[in-house]
């Protein structure tokens, strides 16, 4: 999608997919979807229970070969 | 007692370091049965083994048993976890323990010292007005005697502001207890290695499911792990150990060949592919003809000690029985291939550090 905002993170050791997005988050205004894409293999259920801690809405993750792509919808200050 | 508003009048704000495990999940709802406000914090110090094994497991495991348990309990209880980075500044605390080693390169009590420092620091930032931790008194022989929980509690700044809600009975009160904002009679008072009570607790919250870490929250108390890590501290000046050093440690069969030249061999095609993620300016060898593991040579880079680390992927190859096996070599930017003799295995048996 263009102009989509998204954190690739591919290669990068876990947890620090969680840790972009949460930056990521903080900087954006309340309404932004961020795309994260991980090859970590669980990331679509870390993404989805950090989420639901954090109240922002999981729009779901796919998955392509070892890659994820999640999107995150921020939904509070 | 029972009163759970802090002195301001506001709702009780408590900052809980949450593993994942189950002693954590059952302090965390011991807190919200007495209405805490609960942010969840967990440490990534590098070393987590669900962090591990999200990039180096083999082919076809569960994901959903290498997910980050903190995460689960917090999505369970609908608690923010905080993931807090402390790898860069836990490497000195690996390399020189101020309180040793636990069993194996464990620096636990350390280790509990940083986090607890940096979960204070989380509670003065967020206002809340203690910190609570799913420890227990004297269920590890090292760290949680109560000379060493005492030190924790000291070390970190936190002194009474940190409550283990689990043993709580068993110590002091602690200033939340006094305060009121802390009912001490709904505390527990575990003890030592028995987990049968903290079963029970679980079934009375309804608690089904928890990590089951192997002998700790980290690999750093893996004994064949600390077995390479010695070694390397043994040849290696300390100082210089970088943090990739130490996660290809975790990685591979080691072959110490002498005092200045190791050898590590992948085991499967993702440690392959992580030696030569994080094997920096290694030579990296591998089979020209055959199917076969990846291998770094660490240390001393010489005609001798190549030919001996192309002999060790030489034998870990589908040809290890030809008599001569092709191996390349990159390193440096260059590419050279050796025609070797693979070991046999009685050969390579006695560097194998294990
Ligand atoms: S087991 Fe590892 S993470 Fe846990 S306290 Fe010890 S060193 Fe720290």
């Amino acid at each position: 999608m263009s102009g989509e905002d998204v954190l690739d993170t591919r290669g990068s050791l876990c947890p620090q997919p969680i840790l972009d997005l949460a930056k990521r988050l903080s900087q954006v205004p309340v309404g932004t979807v961020v795309c994260v894409v991980s090859d970590d293999a669980a990331f679509p259920f870390d993404l989805e229970a950090w989420c639901a801690g954090h109240r922002h809405e999981f729009l779901g993750c796919t998955t392509q070969g070892h890659d994820h792509t999640g999107h995150v919808k921020k939904s509070h200050e | 007692m029972g009163n759970h508003s802090s002195p301001d009048g506001e709702r009780v704000r408590a900052v809980g370091m949450l593993s994942g495990g189950l002693d954590s999940t059952l302090a965390l709802a011991l807190m919200r049965e007495q209405d805490i406000d609960v942010v969840g914090v967990n440490f990534s110090t590098g070393f987590c083994l669900t962090d591990h094994h999200q990039k180096v497991h083999r082919e076809g495991t569960d994901p959903k048993k290498l997910r980050n348990g903190a995460l689960k309990i917090g999505a369970d209880f609908e608690v923010p976890v905080e993931i807090i980075d402390i790898a860069d500044e836990y490497m000195n605390v690996v390399k020189y323990p101020r309180y040793g080693y636990g069993t194996h390169v464990n620096p636990c009590v350390d280790c509990r010292i940083l986090m607890m420092t940096r979960a204070r620091e989380f509670m003065e930032k967020i206002g809340a007005q203690f910190v609570f931790t799913g420890e227990v008194l004297s269920q590890r022989p090292k760290s949680q005697h109560r000379d060493a929980l005492r030190t924790i509690s000291i070390q970190s700044g936190l002194s009474d502001r940190l409550v283990r809600p689990l043993s709580a009975r068993l110590l002091a009160p602690t200033w939340p207890e006094r305060a009121g904002l802390l009912d001490r009679e709904k505390l527990m008072g575990f003890h030592g290695r028995d987990r049968n009570p903290q079963f029970e607790l679980a079934r009375r919250f309804g608690i089904e499911e928890w990590e089951q870490p192997a002998g700790g929250c980290c690999f750093l108390t893996d004994a064949n792990y600390a077995v390479k890590v010695f070694d390397m501290f043994e040849h290696t000046d300390r100082d210089t150990v970088t943090r990739d050093d130490m996660l290809l440690c975790k990685v591979g069969r080691h072959f110490r060949l002498d005092a200045n030249a190791k050898v590590i061999v992948g085991r499967f095609p993702e440690e392959d592919a992580f030696l030569k993620n994080f094997g920096g300016a290694r030579p990296r060898l591998s089979a020209v003809d055959h199917k076969g593991s990846l291998a770094l040579l660490e240390g001393e880079v010489s005609p001798e000690t190549l030919s001996r680390a192309a002999r060790i992927a030489a034998r870990y190859c589908a040809g290890k029985r030809d008599a001569e096996v092709r191996v390349r070599i990159d390193h440096a930017g260059t590419e050279q291939v050796l025609e070797v003799p693979p070991y046999q295995p009685e050969e390579c048996e006695a560097w194998i550090l294990r």
